[in-house]
């Protein structure tokens, strides 16, 4: 009799200390997944930017960037925007923060990497090559959000083609 | 236990009144260890049956993954330029402590044709500006091995898990309840490739989780999404027009991190030396 | 947030960045090291009641009580671990079918309830006795230990003995699975070089017994000297060769994994040797092995096979036992630490040394292995420790304890 209270016992304790849903889709409690569902998006789209950012946006679209995600260079979307409210401001690097957000990037070290993959450059050597002053800050040349506008402009003044 | 009271202070009682006091203590008593048992007996044997039909851990698209889908992660090691973004954005997206690794990126220095150095100074989250410090030649070769969850189909973290806490959901992704994670780190210990840490703020365990939350949305993960070379590839692998899908049906060699653990790994890499462990 | 999570002291060569945490520190050290105690000092009562050596009689009881005041501890340890202690009761409800360590709750339970209940039946005519003498809220208390059962009949205590030598019987493989599952947490892990074997399981368990035989008759010969009691020389020198044989078993098994490991070379054995001969040289071959394994192992032998006075045994067997108490616990040191200290990598090592202050630091260590002591000595209140004085309340007991035909025996 005792047996078949205590038999009752755990199955009513079972129903109430179990987790929802526990064992129906395995050993776990299904509603963990739609708690790591619903997660926030904090790193955004490129496309969230656009609408308050439209000239650079239109710039990074056509420039060697435009695979380039805004936030890989300004911090996180998540902590500018959220629910169509400015929450914080963004950084933009300059200076010699700008050099290292692209050598980060295009510093070329022993890796074998194919050109076609990413340009890679070695410091001095590439602004000695081109006769610039060693200070120079690579945003000097290169708009930052169309890596060659300003070269290739420079290049159809003076009549060079695009190789050199 | 007070069903029986019996008076104190008496001596020993006759024969048969003794023998039924007795038999009913002793009722009492191992019925209760016995019920004991039972009652914690239970709820396995319950939690155990009503989840028979999880059995078959292994491949996706079965009757455990209504949306039949094989999601795969690919990274490409010859694509990989160790700039560490993919890191950078994993911290943004997850606020990660300092000090622990969703993600990271391994730089690999060969000398000679055995001498390897491998680093991951802050898991390579600031880039590999500086070369590696014991690393005296002239290198053979030198790349770069991003490392994250390999969402194996046979996973070590949930088999040892002793309360369900992690686990594989239908869509082979292997996810952590951080409300009922205990954190005995036993999943970490586990890891045949430390994958995972004890979050310091939560006291759970926690790991890279493929971005789950911006894939059920449509969106990459967000390490492919901050890639600028493209050397982190995901997607469903029975999905031809995937970009995963193209590239792993093509004769091209793919390798998983540690076979001989038997873990089945879903993280697949392109172009892996044999000195990546 | 360091105190939770020791960080390691240093790495050498490449660790896995997550590698760098030693996640399982000194309470996970304890842990094993408490409940080797708990089954070994049940197999020293066993070994009297279910294996019938004698000599063993005057520790049998007291040999369950220690089990006991360490069991109950056993889960502190853990406890102190976790994350998230307040969770801990999901292994009962949703223990997880494939991990070693979701079994804990049940053998734990189990091996309590069989404890528990031999303790009971061993000392319910004791209890009943004092139940009747007593007043007030004593009265009430032994009154609640008793069950309110005062039946002391010769046919009942007939039945507690029946019901006892079942549990005994049972307690011996729950015991030895109580912590061969300890054992199995490491051993299969096969991430882990050092751990993964499927001697490790076997090696816990034989060492537990080391332990536990080496305590109860530590502890035997202490308080019995402090309390100016005479100390059984025949049960001193059981306990001795019990303890020399179980830890001849368990040093030969433990070299046996590195032997066994360095005649294959394989990947696995690089792993260990560089363990060994580095971070782990002194906790292991100078302490381990040399210290705490070569000597006591010397040391027993000498007593047993030469000719040592009954004084000197004592104290040296005393000696003896507790070096193998400090090896069983470098042995889990050496264990559970050190088989973290090698990444996944395998191509690094990190350091690691506990620190003193912190949830899992030494202070803390030290009073969880103090606490057993403290209820021991409660319990010792509840329950005396030496047969002699229980067999002057179990007198009644005592003359129906003998087998009957040794009884005819002596009748004869």
């Amino acid at each position: 009799m005792s047996i078949l209270g205590l038999i009752l016992l755990g199955i009513v304790a079972r129903l109430v200390l179990l987790p929802e849903g526990y064992g129906s889709e395995g050993l776990y409690r299904p509603g963990a997944v739609q708690e790591e569902a619903v997660r926030a998006v904090r790193v955004q789209e490129n496309d969230s930017c656009r609408p308050c950012h439209p000239l650079i946006g239109k710039l990074h679209e056509q420039g060697e960037h435009k695979a380039l995600l805004c936030e890989n260079c300004h911090a996180v979307g998540g902590d500018h925007f959220l629910n169509d409210m400015v929450i914080g401001g963004m950084s933009s690097p300059c200076g010699e923060a700008l050099d290292g957000s692209c050598m980060r990037c295009h510093r070329q070290m022993d890796v074998a990497v194919d050109p076609e993959i990413i340009k890679l450059i070695k410091g001095p050597d590439h602004l000695d090559k081109l006769r610039v002053r060693s200070d120079h800050d690579c945003d000097q040349c290169h708009h930052v959000h169309a890596p060659l506008k300003w070269v290739r402009e420079a290049r159809a003044m003076v009549g060079v083609s695009d190789g050199g | 236990m007070a069903a029986r009271t019996a008076s104190g202070g008496n001596g020993p009682e006759g024969g048969r009144d003794a023998d039924l006091r007795r038999r009913g203590f002793l009722r009492l008593v191992l019925s209760g260890a016995v019920g004991g048992s039972l009652l914690l007996v239970i709820p396995m044997g319950a939690a155990r049956l009503l989840s028979g039909a999880q059995e078959d851990e292994e491949g996706g698209g079965t009757s455990n993954n209504p949306a039949g889908r094989r999601y795969v992660f690919v990274v490409d090691v010859t694509r990989c330029i160790g700039c560490g973004t993919c890191c950078v954005a994993d911290r943004n997206e997850f606020m990660v402590p300092d000090g622990y690794y969703r993600t990271w990126v391994e730089r690999y220095v060969i000398e000679g044709l055995d001498e390897v150095h491998v680093d991951s100074p802050q898991g390579g989250l600031n880039g590999f500006a500086q070369l590696p410090e014991a690393c005296p030649g002239v290198a053979r070769d030198l790349f770069f091995v991003p490392k994250l969850c390999n969402m194996c189909a046979r996973p070590s973290c949930v088999q040892v898990c002793p309360v369900g806490a992690t686990f594989r959901s239908r869509e082979g992704f292997v996810l952590v309840d951080a409300k009922r994670c205990v954190g005995c780190a036993y999943c970490v210990e586990a890891c045949p490739y430390s994958a995972r840490f004890l979050h310091p703020l939560h006291k759970t365990a926690s790991k890279c989780t493929w971005c789950f939350h911006r894939v059920h949305k449509g969106l990459e993960p967000v390490c492919v999404r901050a890639c600028p070379t493209g050397a982190r590839m995901f997607g469903d692998l029975d999905d031809p027009d995937s970009e995963v899908g193209r590239l792993l049906s093509r004769p091209e060699a793919v390798a998983v991190l540690k076979p001989e653990m038997g873990n089945k790994p879903s993280l697949y890499y392109l172009g892996l030396r044999r000195e990546v462990i | 947030m360091t105190m939770l999570f020791p960080a390691a002291v240093g790495a050498v060569g490449y660790v896995f960045p997550n590698d760098l945490h030693v996640h399982w520190s000194l309470m996970i050290v304890l842990y094993p090291y408490i409940t080797g105690l708990v089954a070994g000092a049940f197999l020293v009562s066993a070994l009297y009641r279910v294996f019938g050596v004698e000599s063993l009689r005057p520790v049998a009881s007291f040999a369950l009580l220690f089990a006991l005041a360490f069991l109950v501890c056993a889960s502190l340890p853990l406890l102190v671990h976790l994350g998230h202690p307040g969770r801990a009761f999901s292994m009962f409800l949703t223990p997880n079918p494939s991990s070693a360590m979701a079994g804990f709750g049940y053998i734990y339970a189990a091996y309590g309830i069989v404890l528990a209940l031999e303790i009971f039946f061993l000392y319910r005519p004791h209890l009943v006795e004092r139940w009747r003498r007593s007043r007030g809220v004593k009265h009430l208390g032994y009154g609640l230990l008793t069950m309110a059962s005062d039946d002391l009949s010769p046919e009942a205590l007939a039945l507690d003995r029946r019901i006892m030598s079942i549990l005994a019987r049972l307690g011996i493989p729950l015991a030895i699975l109580l912590h061969g599952y300890v054992g199995f947490i490491f051993g299969g892990i096969k991430a882990n070089p050092l751990w993964a074997s499927p001697l490790t399981p076997v090696v816990f368990v034989l060492s537990a017994c080391c332990s536990g035989v080496a305590g109860v008759m530590l502890a035997y010969v202490l308080l019995n000297r402090i309390g100016g009691r005479p100390v059984s020389q025949a049960c001193v020198d059981t306990s001795l060769k019990y303890l020399w044989g179980f830890f001849a078993l368990t040093f030969s098994l433990e070299m046996l994994e590195v032997l066994f490991q360095a005649y294959m070379g394989t990947d696995s054995w690089e792993a260990l040797r560089l363990l060994l001969w580095g971070p782990l040289w002194s906790s292991f071959w100078i302490w381990q092995v040399l210290i705490l394994s070569v000597v006591p192992t010397l040391l027993l032998g000498i007593l047993i096979l030469g000719r040592v006075g009954p004084g000197p045994r004592t104290v040296l067997g005393s000696l003896s036992a507790v070096l193998i108490l400090l090896q069983v616990f470098f042995m889990r040191w050496n264990t559970v630490i050190g088989g973290q200290l090698y990444s996944h990598s395998e191509r690094g090592m990190v350091m690691f040394r506990p620190g003193w202050v912190g949830r899992e630091g030494g202070f803390v260590a030290l009073g969880l292995m103090v606490l057993p002591l403290v209820i021991l000595f409660v319990l010792g209140r509840i329950f005396p420790f030496w047969p002699r004085e229980v067999n002057d309340f179990l007198h009644v007991v005592s003359a129906r304890d003998e087998e009957p035909d040794r009884r005819l025996g002596i009748g004869n």
